[in-house]
């Protein structure tokens, strides 16, 4: 008998079809060839760690259909073998690896669609985190303040309507009359067990951007790249405390 | 129906909307798996908590690979062990298996040769591991679809074997065993004749599907007649051991699963007679 090493070195390269160096080995179940018991565990393979892409980028799956998407997991799986201990977060470089695929060119968001799929089941596992501030306290320099953000609050920017699309992934696309063509910024947060998904406009995706690069809205309102008036900044701060996902860095 | 018995069902979350509410269920306790909350601070964990409540709870894990011959990935033992704090559960399980190497985990239950060499080699795994966590592993026999050849011991006998050496537990689940007898052409009554019932620390049973060429342990349909004789069986032999229904494809209403509790409360309380 080979060495257990041996043996589980054995078994991999044949369940990923890199030769069936394992049949000597074993013996087969039920009416099945050593083959065929070999393939029981190959197919159960692939399968899982398609379940696993299909259960997290569900709206990839929605836009391409499920011939494609099939053909897409497959080429990943094989090319990304999975080293994690739960499925939940696999897929993580999908977005990478359909970048340098045609498909991308096709449609053209399908690689930003991925990226928020995978932000979006990353913070819904998160804890929860909610800030409850009472304003009041900071109007007087409110605009020298400087602010942190919850781990959970993300700002997105597209030249595509992509959650749109990523609201379509259970329903399908039939019905719905959606311009993708057309940018979309909007911001995804956590409140309660929910995610929140928020859609704003470039202005306050702008505002949003430079206050959690730790700019206070003094320098906001100075950058002449950004043109906004008082009712930018009153829309932003008011989304922005909407979603009790961001404090004052100074005390109260 | 006596509220005394140990019968559990398993936790998932297409039930969570409907056990959130806090209904009456017929079972006593739950089962999680534990890595789909060892990742996760979100509604999932939230759940489990509110449940811890109310029942007791037992971890599951499938991803220890304590038959494995890569290291013990202790990042993995660290995040148990945080989940353990959390929920106190009163079983810690995985499964007698491997799972993958350091670049490939193949996320199945694998078999491996019962050799003298595995022996020696899990059970320094297992005691490792139990030292760390600081309570005994229980390890379920898992079900295969095929055989290893020219082993020194049969499963019943190197379960028994390793659960002596290491201080380890066994979760004894029926169905594998019923599914392992027909795929590997033994019978499953002299397995209850080999295993030791004082090392079982916790029953499963479960649904199968027949393929035609051999039985997959799928957990994707009610508890076969067969495999309900068996435990019946068992129930002579030892009747006070925690007993799980699991249930993972095709998941039903919760309702199906309660009454699969029912029948197994029953056949627990014959046993009392």
């Amino acid at each position: 008998m080979i060495s257990l090493r041996e043996f589980q070195e054995r078994f991999i390269h044949s369940v990923q079809g890199r030769g069936n160096t394992i049949l000597d080995y074993i013996a087969p179940g039920g009416k099945l060839t050593r083959e065929d018991s070999i393939s029981v565990y190959s197919s159960d393979y692939y399968a899982r760690l398609q379940d696993a892409l299909g259960e997290n980028y569900e709206a990839v799956w929605a836009v391409v259909g499920d011939e494609e998407f099939y053909s897409l997991g497959q080429k990943y799986i094989r090319s990304h073998p999975s080293t994690l201990k739960d499925l939940t977060s696999y897929g993580n470089k999908f977005h990478d690896f359909l970048s340098k695929l045609e498909i991308s060119k096709d449609y053209p968001f399908l690689v930003e669609l991925a990226k928020f799929e995978t932000e979006f089941w990353s913070v819904f596992h998160s804890k929860r985190e909610s800030y409850i501030v009472n304003w009041q306290n900071y109007l007087e320099h409110f605009s020298g303040l400087s602010f942190n953000f919850s781990n959970n609050f993300k700002i997105f920017s597209w030249d595509y309507q992509v959650y749109g699309v990523f609201e379509c992934r259970s329903t399908g696309f039939g019905d719905i009359s959606l311009d993708i063509e057309k940018p979309q910024s909007v911001m995804l947060y956590k409140k309660g067990k929910n995610n929140i998904v928020q859609e704003i406009s470039q202005k306050s995706f702008s505002i949003i951007k430079c206050l959690m690069d730790g700019e206070c809205l003094e320098q906001i309102i100075e950058n002449t790249e950004i043109e906004i008036d008082e009712s930018d900044i009153q829309t932003t701060f008011s989304l922005l405390q909407q979603s009790e996902s961001f404090f004052p860095r100074e005390k109260e | 129906m006596s509220k005394d018995h140990k019968i559990g069902a398993g936790l998932r979350h297409q039930h969570f909307p409907h056990l959130i509410e806090k209904p009456q269920t017929n079972a006593n306790w739950f089962e999680v798996i534990s890595e789909n909350f060892m990742n996760t601070e979100g509604y999932p964990l939230e759940v489990l908590l509110s449940m811890r409540e109310d029942y007791p709870i037992s971890l599951h894990g499938v991803s220890l690979n304590i038959a494995g011959t890569s290291e013990v990935d202790k990042n993995y033992l660290k995040k148990l062990k945080n989940l353990i704090d959390k929920v106190s559960p009163f079983n810690v399980s995985d499964h007698l298996c491997w799972t993958g190497l350091e670049k490939n985990n193949l996320h199945n239950l694998l078999p491996f040769p019962y050799s003298e060499e595995s022996l020696n080699h899990i059970v320094s795994r297992i005691q490792f591991v139990q030292d760390y966590l600081g309570r005994p592993l229980i390890l379920e026999n898992l079900s295969a679809y095929l055989g290893v050849r020219d082993c020194k011991y049969s499963e019943a006998e190197f379960i028994n074997e390793l659960a002596k050496r290491s201080g380890s537990k066994i979760l004894l689940d029926i169905n594998n065993i019923y599914v392992n007898a027909k795929n590997q052409n033994f019978d499953p009554y002299h397995y209850f004749e080999v295993i030791n019932p004082e090392y079982i620390s916790e029953i499963h049973l479960a649904g199968f599907t027949d393929m035609g060429e051999f039985l997959f342990d799928t957990h994707s349909c009610p508890v076969f007649p067969e495999v309900w004789k068996l435990y019946e069986y068992f129930l002579t032999i030892k009747n006070d051991i925690p007993t799980l229904i699991e249930w993972d494809e095709n998941i039903p209403e919760f309702d199906v699963l309660d009454s699969e509790v029912k029948k197994a409360v029953k056949l627990w309380e014959n046993s009392c007679d």
